[in-house]
């Protein structure tokens, strides 16, 4: 105790001794009895104690709420420690020499509010690590995913536990980043597959998860959404490897079918992307649209156009085929089995009746036994031909002999004479011929066990009717002569009589009926007839040379052009004796003069009409010309004829008859200058 | 005018008429002879594949300008209304288009499927049109090598001349096909020709109204193509000596006057008024067959080619024949003078024609304006 404090309570006793005096003095004054004086001492006395009673509780209980103050903060310090997982701090034990409890309490409690501040600051972190775990989670798990197991509050707050929170933070964050990277790979493949296949991606996206079609914000990365993409991208594969193949089937048909037609390159050019992926795998197939519906209806529909085109295509060739297998059998002279023309109709193949590939495959077959059969008549065949030509001779040869004016010398009379000559040989041959021709036919048909038939009809039988027509003629010939004689004896009589000779009667030759055309299967029918027609005349030179005269004659006639000749004085007119006449008729005939020396062989000139590869017919005319004609001194004069035999041999068709004279007037094929000189320049060349 | 004195040009057998002698000549015969629109520029095309240029001076001389080959002989050629390309086509089947002005090289256009035997150029469409032994005609744009248009023709095109719109063509077997060229697709008339042997040349009237045919029987027909001037028609021979007969081969207007020019496998030309229907010169006769000629653009040069064959064998005379086969009978035929139809060169028989003998020649006729203006004829009216 202070000194102060002495003083003042050593002060205070004084004043009680002091007072109690006074009360002493004033109670002896008074005469105070002594017990009244005992009492009221003792009352003195109590209330005194009671005042210091009342005070000592006091102090007593502001000592024990200052304790427990204390031990509070202590306490709480050692919370806050605990819970950061510092070590905890013993302010008491470090401050031993502190005196009073409210010293310590005082020394206690920056402590503690320095803590506080620090615990505060460590649960921010923490709350900020928690709100990031809590958004990633919500994006990357499902709905109802509860992020933390234990949950997390302020008792642990240690540093341990905040790295913990952090690293899960950041597994987390690389886990979505993996997620953000797989769902873009699936987006990147979904736009390429709907690109190709031409479906709106942002649609297919939108279906998928709404979020994913959002430029921005964040997307739904959760499982489901990922195996939903997943799902997505693999059904779209899965459409486009079935477009694919069905792009790559009808590529393929289109493909077979330009091959088949030869469409040209122009054609195919627009479907050359189809057509370049047709061995492509799916993952090759990356240009936009390829494989959308529309790209793929209109491949479809070209390769449906294409198959139209080559089903009439194919029927064309059908009627093709038909047509050489008529050809054939034309050529054959074969007439039989009618049935079998409407097997191959077109009809039947146009209703769908028919495969055209089988009926092409049946008319091959019929083709091949039908030129195997040709074969087998072959040789047959060109009896006959030359059998025919043969009676057509006679049949002009009959015509000939029975116009009175043959030996009159006409323009090409000279090659009538010749024909008439060779005719005569031929006829000549005629039964010859015919027997010949039986014996094979009878071999022939014994040999095949069936009957040949020529055009439809009987070999066999024609040559009978031929014989017997030939008796017949003969006969009539015969009967013929014998009136001749007689009226030649009636002649001889008459000019005995007269002296005089008759004039002979003008042949009645001039205006007879066409020929009829030898050509084809007619032949045959004109055949037996032929011989039976009326004479004719068949010097067509004559007749044109007369035509072209009477021309002449009104051409020098006309007054203009007599009046240029007058005028134009050295011009000589023609006088129209015949000779003149007739050498101004033959214009053309003195270029064949190229010919007496045109000694080219055969072999050299032909190629040049092969190699030049035209139509050029000039080299061919000299050429087939070239044997015919005896080089002769004579040859100038002769070939003012030359060029129509040559002309007739180029105009006749079938080869066959090359052997055989033919020397009818031809129509003649003029030729220029330059074509003559032509045709010699290039036998040259090849020479 | 251009006025030629030959002075040094001596008479000779040749050149009986003292022509210009254009040199170096082709070594074989000249099949067509064409001078530019524009300048005295003269292209012949021959048999031995050559088309070749001169330049013709005022004074009569010729200077080679260049010359172009083909793979094969050469049988017409055309320019181009400026003057600056020739176009050329024969029996290689090609038509060669050379621009010979700028000197670039010849391109070829795709041609036909047989010798190319005409050409002509048809500057109001811009066209070249070909006619060819095809039996073809065929306008080409010569932009683009396939041709724009084929015309079918009934034969072989032998002749064709060109006087816009009127074009003629003469084909084998006496075909003469008219066209109006504002209607190129379809023939204009198809008449045979009114005289009565092959069409050797044609040549259309500068006034369209009708054109001269000239034929291998020395005889030259004058046509109209309207019906209603049928009157006006006729016909006339030339090109005959005595009793032999030759071919016409070339009909030349005169660019000018309106007049005409013939020329003849007997040696000889002549220059004709058909209005007056009179002969307005002849010249002397050359050796040899001319086988073409033209006029240049203002018509003061006539040129014209001949070949010379040296070693020929003329015959003549009757010649009696024996039929080999024929009756005991002979046949006689009077005597046909050969040497009329033998009159062109290689058409004597073109194997006895050997280009290594045969000199050819190329003339230049200096026009004298008397020669070709016509005259009212004194007769009439």
């Amino acid at each position: 105790m202070s000194c102060a404090v002495k003083d003042q309570l050593q002060q205070m006793s004084t004043t009680c001794d002091s007072l109690l005096l006074e009360l002493n003095v004033i109670w002896d004054e008074v005469g105070e009895p002594d017990t009244a004086r005992d009492r009221m001492l003792l009352e003195l006395e109590q209330e005194c104690l009671e005042v210091y009673r009342r005070k000592v509780d006091q102090a007593n209980r502001c000592r024990a709420q200052l304790r427990q103050a204390i031990a509070e903060a202590e306490a709480e310090l050692a919370g806050i420690c605990s819970a950061m997982g510092e070590p905890p701090v013993h302010v008491r034990q470090s401050n031993q020499k502190l005196q009073g409890l409210r010293e310590e309490l005082n020394a206690i409690v920056p402590y503690l509010e320095e803590m506080r501040k620090k615990k505060v600051e460590r649960w921010n972190q923490f709350v900020d690590v928690i709100e990031k775990i809590k958004k990633i989670a919500a994006e990357i798990r499902p709905a109802d995913f509860v992020p933390f197991k234990v949950p997390v509050d302020q008792a642990d707050l240690s540093l341990r536990k905040l790295e913990d929170l952090t690293n899960e933070l950041q597994s987390l964050q690389k886990e979505k980043s993996d997620r953000l990277r797989q769902v873009m790979e699936h987006l990147n493949t979904l736009h390429s597959l709907c690109e190709v296949l031409g479906i709106d991606f942002k649609q297919t996206v939108y279906e998928v998860h709404p979020s994913l079609d959002e430029a921005e914000g964040s997307k739904n990365l959760s499982n489901s959404t990922i195996e939903r993409l997943a799902s997505a991208v693999n059904k779209l594969r899965e459409v486009k490897v079935q477009r694919m193949q069905k792009l790559q089937d009808l590529a393929s048909s289109m493909l077979e079918l330009w091959n088949l037609m030869d469409t040209p390159v122009e054609e195919q050019q627009m479907f050359q992307n189809v057509t370049s992926n047709i061995a492509a795998s799916e993952h090759e197939i990356t240009e936009p649209n390829t494989l959308s519906i529309d790209f793929l209806s209109y491949v479809e529909s070209e390769v449906l156009r294409l198959e139209q085109l080559k089903a009439s295509k194919m029927k064309d060739l059908v009627l093709k085929k038909k047509t050489e297998l008529e050809e054939h059998r034309r050529r054959a002279h074969l007439i039989d089995e009618e049935g079998y023309a409407a097997e191959f109709s077109a009809e039947a193949i146009e209703a769908g009746l028919a495969d055209p590939a089988m009926v092409l495959e049946q008319i091959e077959a019929h083709i091949a036994t039908v030129k195997e059969e040709a074969f087998s008549r072959k040789d047959i065949l060109e009896k006959v031909e030359r059998w025919l030509n043969a009676c057509e001779e006679e049949a002009w040869l009959e015509d000939y002999n029975k116009d009175d004016n043959r030996y009159n010398a006409g323009r090409g009379a000279h090659l009538t004479l010749k024909r008439a000559e060779k005719a005569r040989i031929l006829v000549n041959k005629i039964p010859g011929m015919v027997d010949v021709l039986a014996t094979k036919v009878v071999a022939w048909e014994k040999e095949r066990g069936k009957e040949f038939t020529y055009d439809g009809a009987r070999l066999l039988s024609m040559l009978e009717e031929y014989k017997i027509v030939r008796q017949e003629k003969e006969l009539e010939k015969k009967r013929q002569r014998d009136q001749k004689k007689l009226q030649d004896q009636l002649k001889a009589e008459q000019e005995a009589l007269y002296g005089s000779k008759p004039s002979p009667s003008k042949p009645q030759s001039s205006k007879k009926a066409p020929r009829n055309s030898m050509g084809g299967s007619n032949r045959r029918l004109s055949l037996g007839g032929a011989t039976m027609q009326p004479p004719k005349t068949d010097i067509l030179h004559s007749k044109t040379a007369r035509a072209a005269k009477k021309t002449e004659d009104m051409g020098t006639l006309s007054p203009s052009s007599r009046g240029l000749d007058i005028a134009g004085l050295p011009i000589k007119k023609l006088s129209f004796n015949t000779s003149t006449l007739r050498e101004a008729e033959t214009p053309r005939k003195p270029f064949a003069q190229i010919m007496p020396g045109n000694n080219v062989p055969l072999a050299t000139v032909r190629p040049v009409a092969n190699d030049t590869d035209e139509e050029n017919r000039t080299p061919k005319t000299f050429a087939t010309l070239n044997p015919k004609t005896p080089m002769t001194v004579t040859a100038p004069m002769q070939l003012a004829m030359t060029p129509a035999v040559a002309n007739k041999v180029i105009a006749t068709p079938v080869s066959l008859f090359d052997e055989k004279p033919e020397p009818t007037l031809p129509e003649e094929i003029e030729y220029s200058f330059e074509e003559r000189r032509l045709a010699v320049y290039q036998a040259r060349l090849m020479a | 005018m251009a006025t030629f004195n030959p002075a040094g040009a001596a008479a000779s057998t040749q050149n009986p008429n003292k022509s210009f002698e254009v040199s170096p000549a082709p070594a074989d015969s000249v099949s067509s002879l064409s001078f530019s629109p524009k300048a005295n520029h003269l292209v012949a095309t021959s048999w031995d594949n050559q088309v070749r240029c001169w330049e013709v001076q005022p004074g009569g001389g010729c200077q080679a300008k260049a010359s172009i080959s083909h793979d094969q002989p050469v049988l017409c050629s055309a320019w181009k209304d400026d003057g600056t390309t020739v176009f050329s086509g024969g029996c290689d089947k090609q038509i060669k288009m050379w621009p010979l002005l700028s000197g670039g090289q010849p391109t070829v256009l795709s041609g036909h499927e047989a010798p190319v035997k005409e050409l002509a150029w048809v500057p109001q469409m811009n066209l070249l049109v070909s006619g060819s032994w095809d039996k073809t005609l065929r306008y080409w744009d010569i932009r683009q090598p396939q041709p724009v248009h084929v015309q079918q023709l009934p034969e072989r095109c032998y002749a064709m001349s060109l006087s816009f719109p009127l074009m003629v063509v003469g084909t084998a077997d006496r075909n003469v096909v008219v066209f109006n060229l504002h209607n190129p697709q379809t023939e204009f008339k198809r008449i045979l020709s009114p005289l009565k042997h092959q069409t050797r040349c044609l040549a259309a009237f500068p006034d369209q109204q009708g054109f001269l045919v000239g034929s291998i029987e020395g005889r030259v027909g004058v046509h109209h193509v309207d019906d209603s001037q049928q009157s006006k028609n006729f016909t006339f021979k030339c090109h005959r000596d005595g009793n032999d007969i030759y071919s016409v081969n070339s009909l030349n207007f005169h660019p000018v006057h309106h007049t005409f020019a013939t020329a003849g496998s007997d040696g000889s030309f002549n220059f004709w008024d058909k209005d007056s229907k009179q002969r307005l010169k002849a010249f002397s006769k050359c050796p040899a067959p001319i086988t073409c000629s033209t006029f240049n653009q203002d018509g003061s040069i006539y040129a014209y080619a001949i070949t010379i064959q040296s070693a020929l064998a003329k015959m003549t005379g009757p010649i009696i024949l024996e039929v080999p086969h024929g009756p005991a009978r002979i046949e006689q035929f009077s005597a046909i003078h050969t040497e009329a139809w033998v009159c062109y060169d290689w058409s004597k028989g073109a194997e006895k024609h050997n280009p290594s003998t045969a000199k050819t020649n190329i003339f230049l006729h200096g026009v004298q304006e008397s020669e070709v203006k016509g005259k009212p004829r004194a007769g009439k009216k």
